[in-house]
This record gives structure tokens, C-alpha cells and sequence, in this order.
């Protein structure tokens, strides 16, 4: 599977591009941003590949979407352009990875997911913590019936604040940390449970850090179908120097019984006297090269991915609703 | 300490509550009313002589729980002998029931409303006021085997909210019977006065060996977290995994020293909120949030 990289906005597109690089079924061969600068931890993982690919470079996706040899994309540019870009990859024929959030509208959502379908390509959206090890051990143990049916549900995923860039630019990224993090937990629960969130009450704000223009810190208190009860804490609310990444929990109640996990728990710390700096190194498998893995075998295989764009659409849905809570200071419902 | 006897009303965590006063007490100086009106043949409990009417002391010492509308009657009782109550929350079956409770006893010199791990909340409310920063975000989260009423192991929540970041100014809030026939898990959250943000969970729901409480304060400049998981005492055995926390001496006994020595001193009972109604409010807007699914302000 030839697969081109479309912008690095995100700093995941460095994940997904080590882990295609680690893929047999999977070969770089282009990538592009009109940032040269954001180009340098591909190349330099490039320079330090025993087996590194010749990729050709661009500055416009357009070029890199006209190659044909290209049959798959991974999109990680800011929110706001998404949608276009996997519009125009479908459109070129190519399968699509999208970054979550897998837009800002809904009705974005919509056009990129007949967009893909209307090409008969695959679209799939990069939740990559459904591909988590402990996650994944999870899931399997629910599904066997360990815990029963799932009552209830706790999740958080945690961030150092953004300060500059894209992330805190509501035109590009569509909101702040509700728009970036509750898609990962949304989802996560939406595939343990197998439901739909129903209802949603968010409180939300800009208090980490007052200057920027989206939020920083919310909690969601939220209904799935079925009224299994569930709450999120997104919040971009940790110190700067703060050891953790991520912190992706999860609390299942059930009737049998419960499970909690947290993706990057088991990190190995690292201290340095030196300079104070403490920081944390997951030592569990890539849930990226999972993630790219599935997408290449459901290609190849003619299968549907395990994360699909009805499940971003489903996250957008959610993010939607819960800056629609907290403009309106009520519980809103879904659907 | 005086031939008074200390009155326990109603069987919640009976057994932990009478050894707390039985280690600080003559055996004879406490009794208990009515634990169980199944078993009145029984004359005591853990060697405690059990009452089967209100005594006639003149002053009333009494440590009331039970059901919720009987808490209401007994506090009226022990306070118009001129007594003192430490009354389990939440006080009283609504807002102005606790008000008039609180008036009757001229304050809260006659009235304890014990607050549940004192010490914990107290550090982690101590250590947020330096360092952090304005606090923007508060999460408390308390996991604990079922209790007889509920509302008063939700009330315990709301008291650590407020401990932790101040007054709320509004909450919204869901409750549920997930494993049994009353409410076992409720879901809140809302504002601060000073608009940080809080999420309060509490479920007695889980099994029985599991529990967990976290605390999580995080301000504009740092944060403070516990989690009990994390720093617990643990037992594992062929029955399963046990979660505890190690004591030197349990809550209650904490509390019933406090209180005897604020008995005995005609102090204030330290153990006790020094000004309650701000919970005893949240509480009940989060009451009314639950019976009306929408946002309620304090």
C-alpha cells in the first residue's frame, strides 16, 4: 500500500509516518505541507531508516494526490481543512486516514463521507486509542462478558495547555480542548457500549490560559442510549511540566463488575537533576502502527476499517453538542 | 467526661460508631435507640445497652443517623432538651428543615454536621491555596461499598466540592439506581463562585472490592492529585484484590473524640463544618437538578 502524508499540522502525522514506515504492507512515498519546516522529524526519521524510502516531496497536496502511484492518504492538517482535502483525495481516487476531529460541521461530515463513497474508497478516522493494547484487552474482556452490560462510565484525557499555533486559532481548529480531546473518550465509549450519546451537559471556559481564544478546560456529564450513565474531563489543564501524555482513562461500571485502564499509564519516568525536567516514555505498543495496520489490511482486504467516518461524524456530533450546552446553559439532546 | 450517656440513633455503620464512643466512653455511658426493630428481644449491641425510648436527661447527647425524616425528629428532640446532636448529613428532608434545625440550635454550637476524611480534603484544599495558581478546575470522585441513605454519601461529595474549591454558584446532576433499588450513582457537575469548573462523582455501585477516591485540583500554575488507588494499603488473597486505606484510627473515631471533647468543653465541634449552609444549598440544588434535568443555580 503506497500511502502519501498530507500536511504535518498535527504533530500525529510523525506517528502515523513511523509506524507506516515499520509496516511490511505499507511503503511511504510522498508527502507534503507548505511548511518546509514541518517536514524535518519525517525527514530526520527518513536519515535514520536503514531501509529509507525515496520520497518525493511537495509543497501542494494537489501534486501529491495527482501521482498515481499514491492509493492511500493520511490527512493531519489543521481541523478546518479536512474536510476539503479528503473531498479531494476521494475524488482522486485515493483511501483516506483522516486526523480526528474529523471536521468542524456536521454537514462537512456528510460530504466527506459521500465523497468517499461516491469513489468507493475507504475513509477511515485515526482514533488511535480504540488500538491501544490495554484498550483493545479491554474490549475483549467486555465483549466476553466479564463486567456485564456497561451502567456507567468515567474518561478523561489530559494535555499541557496550547499556547500558540493552530490548536488555539477557532478558525482553523473549529474550538479548543472539547474539540480536541472528548472525541477520543466519545469514541472509545461509543465502542465499548455500542450506543449513541443521547445527551449532553458541558460546562466549558478559557481559564489555564485567559489570553488564548478557544477552551482550555471542561467537563461533560453525558447520557448513551439505554441511559447508561457517563462523564468526561478533556481539559487542557495540566502544568507545563507535567510527566504524563495524554492520560486517555477510562472507568467502566457493569452489571458483573468494572474495568479502568489508562493507555499510557505504564510510561517509564525519567527524571533529569539537572534540569528538573520530568518526562514520561510509553513503553506499551504503537497504537499508531495498529491503527495503520487495520486501515491497510481493511484496503487491501476490501473490509470495512474498524474506526470508520460515521465514527468521526458521531465525535463531531458530540463536540457540537457540547458547545451548544454550554452556550445555552442546558442539557442538550442528540438526534 | 460526665455520667451523660451518648444516644446512638438509627443503625447506620452502627457497629463502627459504637466502638468509636466505646473506646472513648464508659461501656455504660452510651446507649443505642432502636437499632433494629426486628431484633428488639436484643438488650444490646457490641455490649452497648439498647434504648427503646427517648431518654429523660436533661442533656442530650445524641449521634443521629438512621433514615432521613426520623433524623429530622430526633435532632428536634435532642435540641429541645437543650442538647447537643451530631447529626449525619444531610440535615434534615429539605432545605428549610435544615435552616430551622440550625435555628433552633442558635447556630452550629449545638449542631455537628461531621465532614467525612477531613484530613485529606483539608491538605488538598491547604496545598491548592499557594502555588497553584487560581484554581480553574476541581474533580472529586468517591467510590465507596453501598450505605443505608444515599443522599448522605452524596452529601459527603458536595461537602468535599466546597471544601476543595469554595461555594458553588450552579450545578446540574444525574442520578441512577444502577445496581439496586435506590439511587447508587450520581454524576454532577457546574461552577464555582469564582467560575472554576468541578466534576463530582459518587457511586456506590462498583463491587464490593473496589473502591477509589480521587481528589484533583488543577490551577492556572500547577495541580494537586490524589488517588487512593495509588497510594492505598492492598490485600490480595485467593477471594480477590482488597482496597483500603490504613488508619490509626478510622474517621469515626476521629469524629466521636472531637466531639466528646467539644461536649466537654462546651467548644465548637472541629469536625464539623463551621458554616454549613453553603453545602447544605448545593446539596439541595443538586437534588432539585436530579428531580428536574436542568442546570439549578445556588
Amino acid at each position: 500500500m503506497n500511502i502519501g502524508a498530507i500536511s504535518f499540522d498535527h504533530g500525529h502525522q510523525n506517528g502515523y509516518v513511523s509506524a507506516i514506515l515499520e509496516l511490511p504492507s505499507a511503503q511511504l512515498v510522498a508527502a507534503a505541507d507548505p511548511i518546509p519546516e514541518q517536514l524535518q522529524s519525517m525527514q530526520a526519521m527518513l536519515a535514520a531508516h536503514p531501509e529509507a524510502p525515496d520520497v518525493k516531496v511537495f509543497s501542494d497536496y494537489h501534486e501529491l494526490l495527482a501521482l498515481d502511484e499514491v492509493e492511500a492518504v493520511s490527512i493531519c492538517s489543521a481541523n478546518a481543512d479536512h474536510a476539503q482535502m479528503t473531498i479531494d483525495a476521494a475524488q482522486a481516487g485515493k483511501h483516506v486516514l483522516c486526523e480526528k476531529p474529523l471536521c468542524i460541521t456536521l454537514e462537512e461530515a456528510d460530504a466527506m463521507i459521500a465523497a468517499c463513497r461516491n469513489a468507493g474508497v475507504v475513509l477511515c478516522t485515526a482514533y488511535p486509542c480504540r488500538f491501544a493494547p490495554v484498550a483493545w484487552q479491554a474490549k475483549q474482556r467486555v465483549d466476553a462478558g466479564e463486567i456485564g452490560d456497561i451502567l456507567a462510565m468515567h474518561g478523561t484525557n489530559h494535555l499541557r495547555p496550547f499556547t500558540e499555533g493552530w490548536f488555539i486559532d477557532p478558525q482553523r481548529s473549529g474550538g479548543g480542548t472539547i474539540r480536541d480531546h472528548i472525541v477520543h473518550v466519545t469514541d472509545l465509549m461509543r465502542w465499548f457500549t455500542g450506543k449513541e450519546v443521547v445527551e449532553v451537559y458541558a460546562e466549558g471556559d478559557t481559564l489555564k490560559r485567559p489570553h488564548i481564544a478557544v477552551d482550555d478546560v471542561a467537563i461533560l456529564v453525558e447520557t448513551f442510549e439505554g441511559g447508561i450513565m457517563a462523564s468526561t474531563d478533556p481539559s487542557w489543564n495540566r502544568p507545563e511540566n507535567w510527566s504524563k501524555w495524554g492520560n486517555v482513562y477510562l472507568r467502566l461500571l457493569g452489571t458483573r463488575g468494572m474495568i479502568e485502564f489508562e493507555i499510557t499509564g505504564q510510561a517509564l519516568v525519567r527524571t533529569e537533576a539537572k534540569s528538573g525536567a520530568i518526562s514520561s516514555i510509553d513503553t506499551s505498543e504503537s497504537m499508531n502502527y495498529y491503527l495503520l495496520k487495520d486501515f491497510c489490511e481493511t484496503i487491501l482486504a476490501g473490509r470495512s476499517p474498524l474506526v470508520t467516518g460515521e465514527d468521526g461524524r458521531a465525535g463531531v456530533a458530540a463536540v457540537l453538542a457540547a458547545y451548544q450546552s454550554i452556550a445555552e446553559g442546558r442539557p442538550i439532546r442528540i438526534g | 467526661m460526665g455520667n451523660q450517656s451518648v444516644l446512638l440513633v438509627g443503625a447506620d455503620n452502627l457497629a463502627e460508631r459504637a466502638a468509636a464512643y466505646k473506646r472513648l466512653l464508659p461501656t455504660d455511658a452510651i446507649a443505642i435507640l432502636k437499632p433494629d426493630s426486628s431484633d428488639e428481644s436484643r438488650n444490646t449491641f457490641l455490649g452497648v445497652p439498647v434504648a427503646h425510648d427517648w431518654p429523660d436527661d436533661d442533656a442530650v447527647v445524641a449521634d443521629i443517623a438512621g433514615d432521613i425524616a426520623s433524623r429530622s425528629f430526633s435532632a428536634r428532640h435532642a435540641l429541645e432538651r437543650g442538647g447537643r446532636a451530631i447529626i449525619h448529613p444531610p440535615l434534615g428532608d429539605s432545605l428549610a428543615n435544615a435552616e430551622a434545625i440550625l435555628a433552633a440550635a442558635g447556630g452550629s454550637a449545638r449542631v455537628a454536621l461531621p465532614i467525612h476524611y477531613t484530613h485529606k480534603y483539608e491538605a488538598a484544599a491547604r496545598s491548592a491555596r499557594s502555588g497553584i495558581g487560581d484554581i480553574i478546575t476541581v474533580r472529586a470522585i468517591r467510590i465507596f461499598p453501598p450505605t443505608q441513605v444515599w443522599q448522605q454519601s452524596f452529601f459527603h461529595l458536595v461537602e468535599s466540592l466546597v471544601m476543595l474549591g469554595g461555594p458553588l454558584r450552579r450545578v446540574y446532576a444525574r442520578a441512577a439506581a444502577l445496581k439496586s433499588s435506590t439511587t447508587d450513582t450520581v454524576f454532577c457537575n457546574g461552577r464555582y463562585a469564582n467560575d472554576a469548573i468541578f466534576y463530582g462523582e459518587m457511586s456506590t455501585a462498583y463491587p464490593s472490592q473496589y473502591s477509589k477516591e480521587v481528589i484533583e485540583i488543577t490551577g492556572r500554575d500547577g495541580m494537586v492529585e490524589y488517588d487512593s488507588n495509588a497510594r492505598s494499603f492492598w490485600l490480595a488473597s485467593e477471594n480477590g484484590i482488597s482496597l483500603t486505606e490504613a488508619y490509626h484510627r478510622t474517621p469515626y473515631e476521629k469524629m466521636a473524640a472531637a466531639y466528646l471533647q467539644a461536649w466537654e468543653t462546651s467548644a465548637e465541634f472541629a469536625a464539623s463544618l463551621p458554616d454549613p449552609l453553603p453545602v447544605i444549598r448545593s446539596f439541595w440544588a443538586a437534588i432539585k437538578s436530579i428531580e428536574d434535568n436542568e442546570v439549578v443555580s445556588i
